[in-house]
């Protein structure tokens, strides 16, 4: 489904990542996980063409996305969500999820001239479902910027769910939760989202990892120093060093 | 009734929406327009000389007038909102005021019924005769533009209500977000552009053959300050903001004569406190929003 | 080719001014990420301020010189207070649009305090024209050139060898870290738009008293041309502010020279959408856009 070749990225002194190969299975959900600073989130951000890796490639599907954009890896089956709440504020919930909805497959005059809220649209529909899916379809009215912090990491899990994405990479679903709500979002992930899905989980909480994930991977320093089944990975003596050292 | 003062004053506020309602497109799109004067300038004489110099008929100036704006607009935008907003902000700024010295070096005049008539350079541009030839009064020209305004109102509101039209506001909000969503930001950024572009060339077209005499020097900063303040003093959430700014400045600040000649002081000392507190305006997301909620609610009970 | 030599001198004397109006846009935009149209109108409103006292009171062109400065450095705090420091921080257009209403109430309040076309402004050094070889300058070109390079040590010795100097580089480096690091972003604001007043008020009495007469034409011209030059440098980078001011003297002397008026002043803008075309970044700007727009996208 997913492959990184050697992936390296250098912002001006700092090399962020050095040489990362991962291979992500279909239909499985993966973990990434590390210190601060280890480079997971620049690389989700190559992952998803926000950067362009400056070595390396990334292949989707077997097709070299390396330096495709981030609408074009979008309109090929990708979504995520982001590790500091992004949302459109000035708009509704209900809109914030239609709005994942238009540019997915590259809309035509007809589309972009179309009644965004028309009543019966299939976007609409798929925007309650995914409302629905992540427990906001009460909240739909509100407008974005009234919601609580973890309704509003729900939400950016519905806006990446509702276009059905063939793969989605979460980065901190459960960032600054409390523990019970850190398990209703793993339970969420477990059992509403990841069935038939290919995932990738960047996430702190080692108890939401071992939940879902089946599969995690370690990153120290911009470079891969673990990976494999989560329970062996997390014991192993480089994993301890890089949390604790 | 109605005097004939009365109502350029009126057909001065149907044209100034215009440049209003463009300079709106651009600001909830989330770009700064300082230069949609150049688009108005541009179709103000390129409608007067096609009605003028080569005897078209007006709506088909208009078009062509707006469409040349439109043009204009693209170009501009297609350079600069692939770097950043701010590089399109000063690009526009610095495109109007080259248009507005090349008017002053522009020369194009024909002898029409043994008379020179045409754009003279800083002389301007009189003579646009065609209200006089085609008999049109003041009042009939003042519905006409006020069925464009009504035209492009409506059209705005479809917009607003259309997918194209979410797309505009999540670009205003967060253009890499709306990336992600999987739209090219610089595609709908440049459609904005041309789209406003359109809009502001109406009212130019209207303008030169309302008040039948054009100078380079009506097209300057200053009609650009004002097209950019309207908007955001009535308020980015709806297409009535713009008017209401309008109604607002031409309705009381130009009525109020002790401000006469301290016109911008006092006007802009209320825009700059205004964006202080509500800095999208009165009629904001959040308000109209609200507003359409109450009203929806009130229509059910 | 003697011609043009002479026409490059020319320019960079000349372009030395617009190196110090654009690099009060680029600290300035350093600081906030936001455009402050209303400079070149309070460098006016400074300079007009001088003039009618020059006018009305003394012949001292020192005194001259204090008040352009210091009418200046109020009006820009006044824009600071209302425009920027007041209007909340996410609400960029807000402050954009504001500053730009502001600059129309300033260039009123100047036409109020002096209702004339054109008023003559003191000169500093008396004109007289300088043989070099086979080329010549004129004192007033040279003393300004001189001149800007002492503020240019002086705003080197200020940014690198200070502390609120430090504190000023590193907001525009990055506004969240140092926000974290304790430095107070709203204080720092207020010193780089006094900074920058201080710097544009002698840059525009510089200007003005080499072309010894001001006209209210002078802050959309000082805004202009501190844009222009500082979008030919990149933005944001204080090299590229100086390089861009001097490329745009040097193009619009030549211009000048050998087309007219008109001509110098279109060949400004084109200059501008040459380069937006041809290297949108500005001379040493691509790296800086890269930075910007990864600050910018930081996810």
């Amino acid at each position: 489904m997913l492959e990184l070749q050697a992936v390296g990225k250098t912002f001006g002194e700092l090399q962020a990542l050095h040489g990362i190969d991962l291979h992500v299975r279909r239909g499985t959900v993966s973990g990434l996980i590390g210190p601060n600073g280890s480079g997971k989130t620049t690389l989700v951000n190559i992952i998803t063409g926000i950067y362009a890796p400056d070595s390396g490639r990334v292949l989707l599907d077997g097709k070299d996305v390396s330096r495709a954009s981030a609408d074009q890896i979008t309109r090929l089956g990708v979504s995520r969500s982001f590790q500091n709440i992004r949302i459109f504020n000035r708009m509704s919930v209900l809109e914030n999820v239609i709005a994942a909805l238009i540019g997915h497959h590259k809309p035509g005059l007809a589309t972009l001239l179309g009644r965004a809220k028309r009543i019966g649209d299939p976007r609409v529909t798929a925007a309650r479902r995914a409302l629905e899916t992540v427990g906001l379809l009460e909240q739909g009215d509100l407008f974005a910027n009234e919601l609580p912090l973890p309704l509003r990491r729900r939400l950016e899990i519905a806006r990446a769910l509702a276009c059905d994405p063939k793969f989605l990479v979460l980065d901190e679903p459960a960032g600054g939760m409390t523990p019970a709500e850190t398990a209703s979002i793993s339970e969420l992930i477990r059992s509403r989202i990841a069935p038939g899905r290919t995932c990738v989980v960047i996430e702190h909480k080692m108890d939401l990892i071992s939940h879902v994930c089946e599969h995690l991977c370690v990153l120290n320093h911009g470079e891969k120093i673990a990976e494999g089944d989560p329970r062996s990975v997390v014991n192993q003596p480089e994993v301890i060093e890089a949390y604790l050292g | 009734m109605l005097n004939d003062y009365l109502l350029t004053v009126i057909s001065n506020i149907g044209m100034i929406s215009l440049i209003a309602l463009s300079a709106y497109l651009l600001l909830i799109s989330g770009e700064i327009s300082f230069g949609q004067q150049a688009y108005f300038g541009i179709s103000a004489y390129a409608g007067a000389i096609a009605t003028t110099l080569w005897g078209w008929p007006l709506w088909l100036a208009l078009l062509f007038g707006s469409s040349l704006a439109a043009l204009a607009a693209g170009f501009v935008g297609l350079l600069t909102l692939r770097i950043s907003g701010l590089y399109f902000s000063i690009a526009t700024l610095a495109f109007a005021e080259m248009v507005r010295l090349s008017l002053f070096k522009l020369s194009y005049q024909l002898e029409i019924d043994g008379e020179l008539i045409g754009p003279n350079g800083a002389e301007g541009f009189g003579e646009i005769r065609w209200i006089f030839d085609n008999d049109v009064s003041v009042l009939e020209y003042t519905l006409l533009i006020y069925g464009i305004l009504l035209l492009v109102l409506f059209c705005l509101v479809l917009i607003e209500r259309s997918r194209l039209g979410m797309i505009f506001r999540m670009l205003g909000q967060d253009p890499l977000l709306t990336r992600i969503q999987g739209l090219n930001p610089v595609r709908y950024k440049v459609t904005a552009a041309i789209l406003a572009g359109f809009i502001a060339g109406l009212g130019g077209t209207l303008y030169a053959h309302s008040f039948t005499y054009i100078e380079p020097q009506i097209f300057n900063v200053m009609l650009g300050v004002h097209a950019l303040a309207y908007g955001l003093i009535g308020g980015l959430g709806t297409v009535l903001g713009p008017l209401i700014g309008v109604a607002i400045d031409i309705g009381f600040l130009e009525s109020v004569r002790v401000f006469q000649g301290y016109r911008m002081i006092v006007f802009g000392g209320l825009v700059a406190v205004m964006l202080i507190f509500m800095p999208r305006g009165i009629l904001d997301e959040n308000r109209v929003y609200r507003l359409k909620n109450l009203a929806q609610r009130w229509f059910r009970a | 080719m003697t011609d043009f030599l002479q026409n490059c001198i020319d320019g960079v004397m000349f372009g030395s001014g617009y190196a110090l109006l654009a690099l009060g846009f680029t600290l300035v935009f350093g600081v906030m990420k936001r455009l402050n149209l209303s400079f070149g109108p309070s460098i006016m409103l400074g300079a007009y301020a001088g003039t009618w006292v020059y006018l009305n009171f003394s012949q001292n062109v020192l005194l001259v010189v204090l008040v352009t400065v210091m009418i200046t450095v109020a009006v820009g705090i006044y824009v600071e207070r209302l425009c920027f420091w007041a209007v909340r921080r996410d609400a960029t257009i807000a402050s954009m649009v504001s500053s730009f209403v502001i600059w129309m109430q300033l260039e009123e309040v100047a036409m109020h305090l002096l209702p004339e076309r054109t008023y003559p402004f003191p000169a500093f050094f008396t004109s007289t024209v300088i043989d070099i070889g086979p080329f010549f300058v004129r004192s007033e070109h040279i003393s300004m050139f001189l001149l800007t390079l002492v503020l240019l040590a002086l705003l080197h010795l200020f940014l690198f060898r200070t502390r609120p100097g430090l504190a000023v580089r590193a907001v525009s480096d990055n506004p969240l870290a140092s926000r974290y690091m304790g430095i107070n972003s709203s204080n720092v604001l207020f010193l780089a738009f006094a900074v920058v007043s201080v710097l544009g008020g002698l840059a525009g009495f510089l200007i003005l008293s080499a072309d010894s007469q001001v006209t209210p034409f002078f802050g959309l011209w000082a805004t202009f041309k501190g844009l222009i030059a500082m979008m030919l440098g990149g933005m944001g980078s204080l090299p590229g502010a100086i390089l861009g001011g001097l490329l745009l003297g040097v193009v619009e002397a030549n211009a000048f020279w050998y087309g007219g008026p008109v001509v110098r002043d279109i060949s400004a803008y084109l200059l501008l959408f040459m380069m937006l075309i041809v290297r949108p970044g500005g001379l040493v700007g691509q790296r800086i856009v890269a930075q910007q727009q990864a600050a910018y996208e930081r996810v």
